[in-house]
């Protein structure tokens, strides 16, 4: 019946035949060709920009071929080394704002970890009243975008020693030390209450997925219930604690916005503020230089969160059994750690929208008074007396251009994001145990690992002019897009693989059996599926694509403007009330759009914290 | 209909040798069991027949057809090669209704709906689940889950079943009624139906023919009740029967003028058997109930004590053991005997099989040489 069944005996003849048959089925193997054209996209979009920034990090750049003697441009130099790390401005480019990022990092994760921690403890194992809702609302400061408790600092704070116009606490005749208004503190004590929710979901999820048969092993063998926390609860999520320590360090690394909001200002410089600015001042050699560092460093944190806890995905999957959970009773301290917890989170989602409210709505700057408000800055028209004539936010075109490049990329890159991410879950999963599905796995990890800022100046490298057929990119939507999409890919591979692996292989294979073709299989079969897992999967993307600064900030040009980076641009101005505006319009746009996907898709990130 | 024939079929993971040199022929209209314990091989080759897996050599035809050979690197794709099968877990597509789910092989097929529809119902009626067509896979209990698992395969009447553990998640009852029911569907339509199980009891009382594999390697292939009577080696009578086969390893040997077997302590007298000699390293293997508790009086009986007793309702099964020589004897009297009781022990004619403890091949089938009449 087959043609090539028939023959026989002639080698020349069997090697043909070997060669179509192993042809025909390479393609019949759909997952085999899809894993190839993954590997392709992930070596170019995940390998290629960090390998072209080292490239361009030893490359002379033609502006600065002048200064240096006996080379040319374009040609291989060790002269951005060298001034990086030997010359005698290596403390102002690299050492100094190494030392200061180690100043911030450390303190703030431990105060983050102090935070998140004690509050998941409370919400999963405590009687405390509402804890629902306090799980609920101690997540919202990691949804805000991370700039915002910074502004509203500078709101409260600012005081008069670097010019311009002061907070509110300066109006009220307090003057705040400086210390206290710019510099390493309020980047700590902001960027702890930025990260410290992360934490928190960890803790909490390690605390509430304790198979409580090993608690009720020790309560048979007659230990209390402070025994059971202190002997097998805390011990038990130790790896998680240690392990949301780590990441929130490596993930501190990477932060720009609180740092250039309340660093800069007194000239306060960390790794990323000071990459910014190389790149603004037209250094990129030492720029690339100092994303390198980042990474190595971001890489030998998580590095050793691995050590620790033993697993790169730092989830303790320990499986929950129904059971009964030891709660500590609070008894006579409910009432003051009630009033506590509320005050916190008064303090850190309330008081600061409404601060940041307060601040769009003031005519003069710096004066709190109720004559002083106005509606100038959200509808008011261009005055050239007013802010060198810049309109109300609402009357500007480019806020409106930028509202809908944010909600663009936001939808955009988590959808693609989420396909992307299921695809390569498929293959992992296909594949198992083969070279290839290890390395897809490993490399579509690999932008966690890169601080945000690193990795879009990797991508700056890569795209800023056009190499083989592909254009350059610089400047365009496109690459936002393909930025964005790409630094998220670590979640929705991870949500992709878990979603195959949950879903099982027979699935599909009946399918197989009962004849239907690979398209045919992934319409009917996988898809539908998968497809709760695929638009929870889009949540997380989706709302970290629209508070996203520290990843397109190098990239963003005046055509491709984002809410996030036009906020930034009108810091930078010092048009507080503008910025803070653009704010609040996009905190808006973030809670819209992540009520509408819970909605759709019944996911929620505190699921399951606090009962 | 085919014959489907495996030659020389080897599947190896890495080191790890899952199936090695399998040559079977299942003959049509069979229903071939494949039974082992857990890890034997079997299910590898159940999916290397349906077209899932690969050999890494060999040949797989269904009748002249090859479907698989490892020297042309050529492997028909599961869809051409009319298999039908049935996963443990069922597979069912929980996003469709049972009807969709049955559909689904058929609309394949490019058949008309009108066609379609006509055939699930008729199917349906067969399985008895006409009442369930429009619920959802989680809205069905196992055993209802399992017949729309069948109807599914069954609706494009492919010329060959592949069942891969099916009956293993339903309970007892359940799936002693779904044996019943496999039979009956196979008496009926004749189908060639090849069934994986690990369960022995299972294999025996369907299969019209039964395979063990152990570690990858086929260990006998013969009818159920041949194969329980006369097993090939150690293995499979050791696998085959619960409670399971006593077992006395020993040395052939002859005391004055008669032949046995010289166990630790104790001297089993039996017939000759041929090509069995003096000094020989043997086992003597032992059905319960191929054994008999005697008076202990009795001169024909061997003198043991009971150990424990333990009745399983139809039986009682009693434990006897003499120094380091232990059996389980199925009890033809009604009564529980206390520990320690003195008993007689005698074999039933032909009851007793010898294997070379060395090779664990048979050595054939002997009898006791009760005292009084021995030569």
């Amino acid at each position: 019946m087959q043609p090539e069944t028939q023959v026989t005996g002639k080698k020349r003849h069997l090697f043909f035949v070997r060669l179509w048959n192993t042809t025909k089925r390479a393609f019949r193997n759909p997952p085999f060709v899809l894993s190839i054209l993954l590997l392709v996209a992930l070596l170019y979009l995940v390998i290629g920009p960090l390998f072209t920034m080292l490239q361009s990090a030893l490359t002379l750049h033609p502006r600065d071929a002048l200064f240096v003697r006996g080379e040319q441009a374009g040609q291989f130099t060790t002269y951005y080394l060298v001034r990086t790390f030997l010359s005698n401005m290596r403390n102002v480019l690299f050492f100094q704002p190494l030392i200061n990022t180690f100043v911030v990092i450390f303190p703030m994760s431990a105060l983050a970890l102090v935070i998140g921690g004690l509050l998941a403890w409370l919400v999963v194992r405590t009687d405390l009243p509402g804890r629902r809702m306090i799980a609920k609302i101690a997540i919202i400061p990691y949804t805000l975008p991370s700039w915002t408790l910074a502004l509203a600092w500078i709101t409260l704070f600012k005081n008069r020693t670097v010019g311009g116009s002061t907070g509110i606490l300066e109006w009220l005749g307090i003057t705040p030390p400086t210390w206290l208004s710019f510099g390493p503190v309020p980047i700590i004590i902001v960027m702890a209450l930025h990260y410290y929710p992360f934490s928190f979901l960890l803790i909490g999820g390690a605390l509430r997925d304790i198979d409580t048969r090993l608690e009720e092993s020790a309560r048979v063998l007659g230990a209390d219930t402070k025994v059971i926390m202190r002997r097998i609860v805390f011990a038990l999520i130790t790896p998680a604690v240690l392990s949301s320590w780590i990441l929130t360090i490596a993930r501190g690394v990477g932060s720009f916005s609180a740092p250039a909001l309340l660093g800069r200002p007194v000239n306060f410089q960390v790794l990323s503020t000071r990459l910014y600015s190389n790149l603004q001042t037209g250094s990129p050699g030492v720029a690339y230089l100092l994303a390198v560092m980042m990474i190595l460093l971001a890489i030998s944190f998580l590095y050793l969160n691995q050590k620790v806890i033993g697993t790169r995905k730092g989830f303790v999957t320990i499986t929950g059994k129904a059971g009964t959970k030891s709660i500590v009773k609070l008894g006579r301290l409910t009432k003051p750690i009630c009033i506590l917890v509320y005050a916190f989170l008064l303090c850190v989602v309330v008081v600061p929208l409404i601060t940041v409210a307060i601040e769009t709505v003031v005519m003069m700057p710096g004066d709190y008074s109720l004559s002083n408000f106005t509606l100038h800055f959200w509808v008011g028209k261009s005055d050239p007396h007013i802010l060198s004539g810049q309109p109300g936010v609402l009357r500007d075109p480019e806020m409106w251009k930028a509202l809908w490049n944010t909600l663009k990329l936001g939808v955009l890159s988590s959808v693609f994001c989420a396909f992307a991410g299921l695809l390569i879950g498929y293959t992992v999963v296909r594949l198992r145990g083969r070279w290839i599905s290890k390395v897809l796995d490993q490399l579509s990890f690999l932008p966690y690992l890169v601080p945000s800022i690193a990795f879009g100046a990797t991508y700056l490298s890569l795209f800023a002019k056009p190499r083989l057929f592909i254009p350059s990119l610089y400047g365009t939507f496109t690459l936002l897009v393909i930025v964005t999409m790409i630094k998220n890919l670590p979640f929705a591979t991870r949500a992709g693989i878990s979603g195959m692996m949950q879903l099982g292989h027979e699935i599909e294979e009946a399918g197989i059996v009962a004849g239907a073709g690979w398209s045919t299989r992934m319409r009917r079969l996988i898809l539908p599926l998968q497809r709760s897992s695929l638009l929870s999967g889009i949540l997380l993307p989706m709302v970290s694509g629209m508070r996203e600064l520290s990843l397109i900030i190098i990239l963003i040009t005046p055509g491709t403007h984002l809410l996030t980076s036009l906020t930034f641009k009108f810091t930078d101005y010092g048009y507080y009330s503008i910025s803070n505006a653009l704010l609040l319009i996009n905190i808006l746009l973030v809670l819209v759009a992540t009520i509408g996907v819970q909605k759709l898709t019944k996911n929620d990130l505190s699921a399951g914290l606090g009962g | 209909m085919p014959n489907i024939t495996l030659k020389n079929v080897t599947k190896r993971f890495g080191d790890v040798v899952a199936v090695d040199d399998f040559s079977l022929t299942i003959p049509d209209g069979s229903f071939m069991c494949f039974l082992g314990p857990s890890g034997c091989g079997k299910t590898t080759t159940l999916r290397m027949i349906a077209g899932l897996a690969d050999p890494t050599e060999g040949e797989i035809y269904m009748d002249d057809r090859l479907v698989y050979s490892s020297e042309q690197a050529f492997s028909m794709s599961p869809k051409d090669r009319d298999v039908g099968l049935i996963f443990q877990s069922y597979a069912l597509w929980p996003h469709m209704t049972v009807y969709k789910n049955i559909a689904f092989g058929l609309e394949m097929e490019k058949m008309p709906a009108a066609k379609i529809k006509e055939k699930v119902i008729e199917i349906a009626g067969v399985m008895a689940i006409g009442e369930l067509l429009e619920r959802f896979p989680a809205e069905l209990s196992g055993g209802q889950q399992q017949r729309v698992a069948l109807a599914r395969s069954l609706a494009p009447q492919p010329s060959c079943l592949l069942m891969d553990e099916p009956l293993s998640n339903l309970d007892a009852k359940l799936r002693v009624d779904m044996r019943a029911e496999l039979k009956r569907i196979h008496g009926e339509t004749k189908q060639t139906i090849i069934y994986v199980t690990h369960d022995q009891i299972e294999a025996l009382s369907l299969g019209t023919q039964v395979v063990i594999m152990h570690q990858g390697k086929l260990q006998q292939l013969d009818e159920p009740m041949e194969m329980y009577k006369s097993p090939a080696n150690l293995f499979v009578g050791e696998f085959i029967g619960s409670p399971r086969i006593n077992m006395v390893p020993g040395e052939i040997a002859v005391a004055g003028d008669q032949f046995g077997l010289q166990a630790d302590g104790v001297f089993f007298p039996l017939e000759r058997i041929s090509g069995v000699e003096p000094g020989k390293k043997v086992t003597m293997a032992v059905r319960p109930e191929d054994m008999r508790l005697a008076e202990p009086e009795e001169a024909t009986a061997l003198r043991f004590t009971t150990y424990s007793t333990l009745p399983t309702g139809a039986d009682i099964y009693t434990r006897v053991y003499r120094g380091n020589v232990s059996f389980t004897v199925r009890q033809e009297q009604r009564t529980i005997l206390p520990p320690e009781t003195e008993v007689g022990v005698d074999f039933v004619d032909e009851g007793i099989l010898l294997f070379d403890t060395e090779s664990e091949q048979s050595l054939g089938k002997t009898s006791f040489a009760r005292p009084n009449q021995g030569t």
